[in-house]
């Protein structure tokens, strides 16, 4: 579907809502790892403002007026890079658990006949209780539907919000509207509309400090906005902008 | 008393229209569904003529269902408009992001090449929310 081209610029987006203790450390990991590589933080709108002078120099900062999601952070990113000749972007969480050594090994993987790759948690750890079982039995239940609709070719991990997309990529998903969880959307219509999708088994970093922001309302919409994209996709493909 | 209530409540819309609290476009269909619905509420003959071809035996409960129904139009074509509006909020977000980091992607690249920008040799911009490093 498209050619393979040399990643020697490659934008990391790196989105944050509330979230910015380790930004400095993920942001320094990230330009450690190689000159191509150019960070750019979106703020989602934080209550309190990522402090800009606790960051390491040379990255970028976009501060959004509001809480728009993830969907929206995505765009940003994909726009810009897009605009300013980026062959690829990689997008990692701000709360450390993504390895960001692995951004090489994902970036090689989408130089060998890939559009997107996807980092796969091997480990992830959903805790104990109903909370659990719950949080168990919802990523299974995705999972599952995602392959069923993209037969066979979504990623086990379809929440994983660590990737590598090409500028193929990025041209196809700008296309449609991201919502504010848009992992599983992004996977789903990659694999729909004819990218090349590949998965990678990494392992997720220990949560350093707090827990997730997944509260049950959140996940019981995020299951709501899943089967409602599903239904549309089944139905008449995703609203185009 | 009808009339009166009627009148009240189209007054009542068009002080919140001329107060810049309700868009015009958007205070239409309440607008329509008060002078419709209560015009047609006047006649006692439409009331019962509605009631019989919708199966109600006791006519005001018809005037009821249709209010109800109506509310339920309203909403969602407010909702629709609602979303139309954050849709375009979200590609103005855009465009200003692609605008702001233009600018900072074109500092960061003179720095690369030996030569700092003539705006802004540090690259920080002092004011701003939006701001880079």
């Amino acid at each position: 579907m498209s050619t393979t081209r040399p990643l020697d610029k490659v934008l990391v987006v790196v989105p944050t809502y509330n979230d910015s203790r380790l930004l400095r450390d993920i942001s320094a990991e990230i330009i450690a790892l190689s000159d191509a590589y150019r960070v750019l933080i979106v703020d989602d709108g934080s209550m309190e403002p990522v402090d800009v002078d606790s960051l390491p120099d040379g990255l970028m900062l976009f501060r959004l007026p509001a809480n728009f999601g993830l969907g929206l952070c995505t765009h940003v990113a994909f726009d810009h890079a897009l605009k300013h000749g980026y062959a690829a972007v990689v997008r990692i969480d701000a709360d450390g658990q993504h390895p960001v050594q692995e951004i090489p090994r994902l970036l090689e993987q989408l130089q060998s006949e890939a559009d997107l790759v996807v980092g796969t948690r091997t480990n992830r750890n959903a805790g104990t209780g109903l909370r659990a079982w719950f949080a168990i039995w919802v990523r299974g239940y995705l999972s599952w539907a995602a392959k069923v609709v993209t037969r066979g070719c979504a990623p086990r991990d379809v929440n994983s919000g660590f990737f590598a997309a090409n500028a193929t990529a990025m041209r196809l998903l700008n296309k449609y509207r991201l919502e504010r969880y848009p992992e599983p959307q992004i996977y789903i219509l990659s694999c729909r509309r004819g990218l090349r999708l590949k998965e990678l088994n990494i392992e997720q970093r220990e949560r350093q400090y707090g827990s997730s922001t997944l509260t049950v309302t959140h996940a019981l919409r995020l299951f709501y906005r899943f089967n409602i994209f599903i239904a549309a996709e089944m139905l008449q493909g995703s609203r185009t902008e | 008393m009808k009339l009166v209530a009627v009148v009240a409540l189209a007054v009542s819309l068009i002080v919140l229209v001329r107060r810049n609290l309700l868009q015009v476009d958007l205070s239409f269909p309440l607008f329509a569904g008060v002078v419709i619905l209560g015009v047609a509420s006047l006649s006692e003959g439409f009331i019962h003529w509605t009631a019989a071809q919708l199966g109600f035996i006791d006519p005001p409960f018809a005037i009821i269902m249709i209010a109800i129904a109506l509310l339920l139009a309203m909403i969602t074509i407010l909702s629709i408009a609602l979303s139309r509006i954050q849709y375009r909020q979200m590609m103005l977000v855009r465009h200003l992001a692609m605008t702001e980091l233009a600018q900072r992607e074109t500092e960061l690249r003179h720095r690369s090449q030996g030569h700092p920008s003539e705006s802004n040799p540090q690259g920080a911009r002092p004011d701003a929310s939006n701001s880079s490093r």
